[in-house]
């Protein structure tokens, strides 16, 4: 056998013998594998959805337990039961300028009930009577991170309630519920925005509902899952996301009067058919240098997640990985196969500290200055 | 140059190890399983050292895994007294940073000399094959070839005891992204038991 026979056998060999499954070489991603380091004792098959920062403390509901540590220790502490009766499972955690919001399964009856304290010690129950609440979602302020108010659905997907300071409002009725709870809200000036999985509600002064938008982004399949207005930033806007796998940007003028004669539609631009990733809930990320708007992602088409995305100052969605995420952390870590219900920021922003709450795989903190995430 | 040195150097060390005799033997065996038509049946156990990456571009970098293990068993045929023909399977393991774990399963058809200086033999040989490597979901193909040189203290003319050490030169193309395809390095060192019958 002379030598281009022989290299003629082994091209065919190479060729015929190499089939590899996935997106990446398997040898590749090991090379480019780095350690991913726990930083803190939470479990990391915790599914972690909502969290606050209160008096000085972190608190991430956890489904058996609320989870709390201080600002600035890596420690987190957990409690079970409220004033010390009963166990109970933690749906959802928010706060006001002054309370400390929980709503809980309790464990006996199987019935919803929201909770408030002043010093997340001592609790008392505000359950608005007659009412089954289902969800407990803060309502963002336009720097697209804080909230200081709170709206509570009832289980009939109705009647809503607005928590702020240390009191729950009185019922206001949406008139046509949707039959989903509320999954995001956002407020402009005195102008409140809930929106649902197929409607999105305009509230002025949270009293009556002025508008409500059933039809703009039909086309889209409508999905809708988070909300958020932004103002004072390089990307103010109003945007929308779906779990359809779109995403629409406005102006606050296209949210007033649910005309969106304005609105773009922004996807990632890798999204082939029925490629869906899921959006969920923004939080804005004003770091210098590498502002962009975050967007969790939600179940859908099974458990499979989608890690989470980025929206450029230009209006460029990006997914595994976010553009200014270190690849080779957010390959290692698997972020890029969970869902992410929760972004959160706590301290002073720009800087403070970024959190992404992910389903069974447990909380993680940002670090700026690698561009990475580790597990609490 | 350095980069592609330290594999080669740490590969040569590992053989020098391979051919230190174990011991001496004072009787004449009869080699009477050892001429064409006789088997010989290899098992081989040992530490499996992650050499280094390539990429096809000619790039080396660190494999990231750790210190891993091998097992092995290889069924030959002797074509003449020094000659064999025969084929193995293997199987080994070692982790990565975060603790997945990457399974190779190669199987090889292999050709072996034997230089006999009794009462020791030193084997060298050559496979080619392929492997089955799976890590985390992911599951691949990939051809190889496997150098082994070894050295073996025949204790009767049944059984040989001695050391092998193999070149795992594994070649994974990804021909949806070039840039990922690798070709992977690693020795093992293995101590075998060969039954010839």
């Amino acid at each position: 056998m002379n030598l281009r026979n022989l290299l003629t056998v082994f091209a065919v060999w190479l060729l015929l013998a190499s089939c590899t499954s996935g997106t990446e070489g398997i040898f590749a991603s090991i090379e480019r594998e780095q350690k991913i380091v726990d930083a803190g004792n939470l479990s990391n098959t915790s599914t972690i959805t909502h969290m606050a920062e209160f008096n000085g403390r972190y608190y991430a509901a956890g489904g058996g337990a609320l989870f709390h540590r201080a600002t600035g220790t890596s420690s987190w502490d957990s409690t079970s039961s409220l004033n010390g009766t009963g166990n109970r499972k933690y749906v959802a955690v928010g706060k006001t300028t002054t309370h400390l919001f929980v709503l809980v399964n309790e464990g006996a009856t199987a019935t919803n009930k929201v909770f408030s304290s002043s010093d997340a010690s001592t609790w008392t129950d505000i359950t608005p009577a007659g009412f089954i609440p289902v969800s407990l979602v803060p309502i963002r302020n336009r720097d697209g991170i804080t909230s200081d108010q709170l709206v509570v659905t009832a289980s009939d997907f109705r009647n809503v309630f607005l928590i702020s300071g240390g009191s729950v409002g009185s019922a206001v009725d949406l008139v046509t519920g949707g039959g989903n709870e509320i999954t995001a809200a956002a407020k402009s000036g005195t102008d409140y925005y809930l929106v649902n999985e197929s409607r999105i509600y305009h509230l002025p002064n949270f009293g009556s509902v002025s508008v409500v938008d059933t039809s703009a982004f039909s086309s889209l399949g409508h999905g809708y899952r988070g909300l958020i207005i932004l103002s004072g930033t390089s990307m103010d806007g109003v945007y929308l996301s779906t779990n359809r796998g779109s995403i629409v940007k406005g102006t606050v003028a296209d949210i007033v009067d649910n005309t969106w004669t304005t609105a773009t539609i922004l996807e990632p631009a890798a999204r082939v058919g029925n490629d869906t990733v899921a959006f969920d809930q923004f939080l804005y990320q004003g770091i210098s240098g590498s502002e962009s708007l975050w967007v969790g992602t939600t179940f859908a088409n099974g458990s499979e997640g989608y890690g989470y995305g980025s929206i450029s100052t230009g209006g460029v969605v990006t997914k595994n990985p976010p553009a200014g995420t270190n690849s080779n952390n957010y390959t290692s870590s698997k972020l890029n196969s969970y869902t992410t219900p929760l972004l959160f920021m706590g301290g002073a922003a720009p800087n403070g500290t970024y959190f992404l709450g992910t389903a069974a795989h447990g909380l993680w903190s940002w670090d700026p200055v690698n561009k990475s995430w580790s597990p609490q | 140059m350095k980069k592609i040195t330290r594999p080669l150097l740490a590969f040569s060390m590992l053989l020098i190890i391979g051919v230190l005799p174990l011991g001496a033997q004072a009787t004449e065996l009869k080699y009477d399983h050892r001429v064409a038509g006789d088997r010989s049946l290899t098992i081989q156990l040992g530490p499996l050292f992650p050499m280094a990456f390539q990429s096809f571009s000619g790039s080396f970098a660190p494999t990231n895994l750790s210190l891993g293990g091998t097992l092995g068993i290889d069924l030959d045929f002797y074509l003449n007294d020094t000659v064999r023909l025969g084929g193995g399977l293997r199987g080994k393991a070692t982790s990565s940073p975060n603790s997945a774990t990457l399974f190779m399963v190669p199987i090889t058809f292999r050709a072996t000399w034997e230089l006999k200086v009794y009462p020791f033999s030193f084997p060298m040989g050559m496979g080619a094959g392929f492997s089955f490597t799976n890590f985390r979901t992911e599951t691949s193909f990939d051809p190889m070839l496997m150098p082994t040189i070894g050295a073996y203290w025949n204790m009767s003319s049944s059984w040989s005891f001695g050391l092998d050490a193999s070149q795992w030169i594994v070649f994974q193309p990804f021909y949806s992204k070039p840039e990922d395809g690798r070709i992977a390095y690693f020795t093992d060192l293995t101590l075998g038991a060969i039954y010839h019958f």
